[in-house]
């Protein structure tokens, strides 16, 4: 579903990408771990079509987001570390907002699904957003992407600032959706939660993967000892 | 591709700002402020007209009680009045002053000043110097400010409503990381800034016009020039639309390079500052500089140096006058010596002060012209002062206006003076029908082409103003990274 070759990036001196390549098959949880300022968002901008490579090429199914970016963005969804939404609007407003810039067009009843399957309670569907918790605004953030009907799913430090009983519902649904066939890249720094939601993982190091294994054929501490001695060997 | 109708887009983006009520409290105030504002301009202009009014009925009352009186005195009914003796056309019409009004201003009730620029009402008769020098203005500044009226709340306040309404319409999202959440849907950035800026385009122009047409419909006794009043309603909608247009395509630029909502707000109430404030300054200064106010207190020395001097010649004046109208001054079907001052000293010094200082009030009017044009050719770079003087000329304002008046004036005051001469300086009597037949001022309209030139003139300023900053704009947000 995502297929990453050879991309390169630099902003004036600073090279943010150099030569990655990264694939996330449809099913699939992707979690790309990595210091501050290792490329992660830089990786994810790209695949949104904000940046366009200095070279190497990224596919989103077919199409390349540096050539057609609007036409990508039908096919992904993307949930960003804080989602902020619009605090004079309801979730089920806001989530028709966004449904709508999407092009998609829902009845009450279809957004209360979303936002149901997202985890958020229904009590909370009626209020303004700018009640909310973080770990209820991501809930909508989902609910965004579930509406969209992406098939790739683009996350950005997804759980940071969560506390560890919203991490790990979002860390249930992203395995829930992965299992329907949803492609996920998930730019994180929290190593425990990528072992529990990914079934890859890679370690992003000054623009380039310096690691990369199967979640399921490794432990956590395995992680934490590859991204130190990774992270090490580049400072 | 599937992407959202922009009629959908500007629906959701209608509830959106509805559903935000710092939005419905900023265009309510803007709604009150523009309500007092209509409301000072309207009583303004119901009474000056009421003012106009009763002048016009007492003079004419005047004349109807002085054809009665000569009646009766013909059917040797009545006796004359030392004072009150209409056969004498110095009693009749060298005394009495006729109220002149100029043709209604389109859109007399935007401005809540007493005159603006061009009076109201002016009181003529065959002895009257009716060109005074008064306010001089050529500053901006002091054209700028004044009253709490529809002119000041749009030119001032409108775009302050602007930038708080817009400052903020992508700027915040981009401030919060939201914009990259809007950016990653299937519609541009470029048509969500589109679609909000026109939600708050059309608010702020329903309100503005639905509350400057409602004093046109709603409220009693506002003068108006009928059609030319739709007219004139028509051509400053259309600059309000320019005027406003200029100022949100100005916040769809800031928003386009700012990172955060603050920045943006900082640098729209800058720009604000500058293009309402400092330039018109500026441009003031320029105005100054080009065509030098007329001083006045020069002026009033000057006029009274000229009263001296006619004063001194007097006798000469009188015997000029008399040699040339082929009259004998000493003859004593004068009468009295109130008589034979009205007539012998009185009327010919006017007339000789009228000769000397019409060009003088001439002069004046032309410098006050210049000025303005001067200021008109300033309103390219200033779609504040554009507005400015386009309100004020609709609003009667305009100093082409007051020179067509005055000329008007003298016109009349000629014909007057031609009807009643002979029978003053001859003191001949006076007869019903001379006051039947009396010359009546008939107010007449600016001459189109050099009216509406100018008018055509600001509209070309706001709309290049608007029209530019469109275009950046527009590209600055197709460029614009979420």
């Amino acid at each position: 579903m995502l297929e990453i070759d050879n991309l390169q990036k630099s902003f004036g001196a600073k090279q943010a990408l150099r030569g990655l390549d990264l694939k996330v098959a449809p099913g699939n949880v992707y979690a790309l771990l990595g210091p501050n300022g290792a490329g992660k968002t830089t990786t994810i901008n790209t695949c949104l079509g904000f940046i366009e490579p200095d070279r190497g090429k990224v596919l989103v199914g077919d199409i390349d987001p540096a050539i057609d970016p609007m036409d990508v963005r039908t096919l992904l969804a993307y949930i960003p570390e804080n989602v902020t939404l619009y605090g004079a609007l309801t979730g089920l407003e806001n989530l028709d907002y966004f449904s709508e810039l999407a092009g998609k067009r829902y009845g009450r009843q279809d957004l209360n699904v979303f936002l149901t399957r997202a985890g958020l309670p229904e009590e909370a569907m009626d209020r303004q957003v700018k009640t909310y918790s973080k770990g209820m605004r991501q809930k909508v953030g989902v609910a965004i992407a579930l509406a969209k009907q992406a098939r790739l799913l683009l996350l950005d430090e997804p759980t940071s600032g969560l506390d560890p009983r919203a991490s790990h519902e979002f860390s249930m649904l992203l395995g829930e959706l992965s299992k329907e066939g949803m492609a996920i890249l998930m730019a994180t720094h929290d190593l425990f939660r990528a072992r529990e939601t990914a079934s890859y993982i890679g370690i992003m190091v000054d623009g380039a993967l310096k690691a990369e294994m199967r979640a399921e054929e490794t432990t956590s501490a395995e992680i934490e000892r590859i991204y130190l001695e990774a992270t090490h060997v580049s400072q | 591709m599937t992407t959202v109708a922009f009629s959908r887009l500007l629906h959701k983006e209608r509830f959106t700002f509805f559903r935000d009520k710092t939005n419905i409290a900023v265009l309510a105030l803007f709604a009150l402020c523009l309500a007092v504002a209509a409301w000072n301009g309207a009583r303004n202009a119901s009474l000056a007209q009421a003012v106009t009014t009763a002048a016009q009925a007492a003079d004419a009352n005047a004349f109807a009680a002085k054809v009665t009186l000569l009646r009766e005195i013909n059917a040797g009914e009545a006796e004359p009045g030392r004072w009150n003796d209409p056969r004498k056309a110095h009693q009749g019409v060298l005394h009495p002053k006729r109220p002149l009004t100029p043709w209604p201003a389109e859109m007399r009730f935007l401005s809540a000043e007493a005159d603006p620029l061009t009076p109201t009402l002016i009181e003529v008769g065959m002895a009257t110097r009716h060109t005074n020098p008064d306010p001089v203005f050529g500053d901006p500044s002091q054209r700028l400010d004044g009253p709490f009226d529809l002119i000041f709340v749009v030119v001032w306040l409108a775009p302050l409503i602007v930038i708080l309404l817009s400052y903020d319409v992508l700027a915040r999202d981009r401030e919060l990381g939201q914009a990259r959440i809007l950016a990653s849907q299937n519609t541009s950035l470029r048509r969500i800034v589109l679609a909000r800026l026109t939600v708050r385009f059309v608010s702020v122009v329903l309100v503005v016009s639905g509350i400057v047409f409602s004093t046109f419909v709603v409220l009693p006794g506002v003068p108006g020039a009928g059609m030319a009043s739709l007219a004139g309603g028509a051509v400053w909608l259309l600059g309000l639309l320019l005027f406003l247009g200029f100022w949100f395509s100005l916040a769809a630029l800031v928003n386009a390079r700012s990172r955060n909502a603050a920045t943006a707000g900082q640098t729209l109430l800058a720009v604000w500052a500058g293009l309402t404030l400092v330039l018109p300054l500026l441009i003031g200064v320029g105005a100054k500089l080009a065509s030098p106010p007329i001083d006045r207190f020069e002026t009033i020395l000057e006029y009274r140096a000229l009263s001296n001097e006619l004063n001194h010649y007097r006798e000469r004046i009188t015997r000029e006058f008399f040699s040339a109208a082929s009259v004998d001054a000493s003859r004593e079907e004068l009468g009295d010596e109130y008589s034979q001052y009205f007539v012998t000293v009185f009327y010919p010094m006017q007339l000789a002060f009228d000769d000397k200082y019409r060009a003088m009030g001439a002069s004046v009017e032309r410098q006050r012209i210049k000025q303005t044009q001067t200021l008109r050719i300033g309103a390219f770079a200033s779609p504040s002062l554009a507005m400015k003087l386009l309100s004020d000329d609709l609003a009667g304002g305009a100093p082409e206006r007051r020179q067509w008046f005055l000329h008007n004036v003298d016109v009349y005051q000629d014909r007057w003076r031609a009807a009643f001469d002979r029978k003053l300086t001859e003191v001949l009597p006076m007869t019903i029908e001379d006051y039947e037949t009396r010359p009546e001022f008939v107010s007449e309209p600016e001459p189109f082409w050099g009216r509406w030139i100018r008018i055509v003139g600001l509209l070309a300023a706001l709309g290049l103003a608007a029209g530019l900053v469109t275009i950046v704009a527009w590209r600055a947000l197709k460029q614009a990274a979420p």
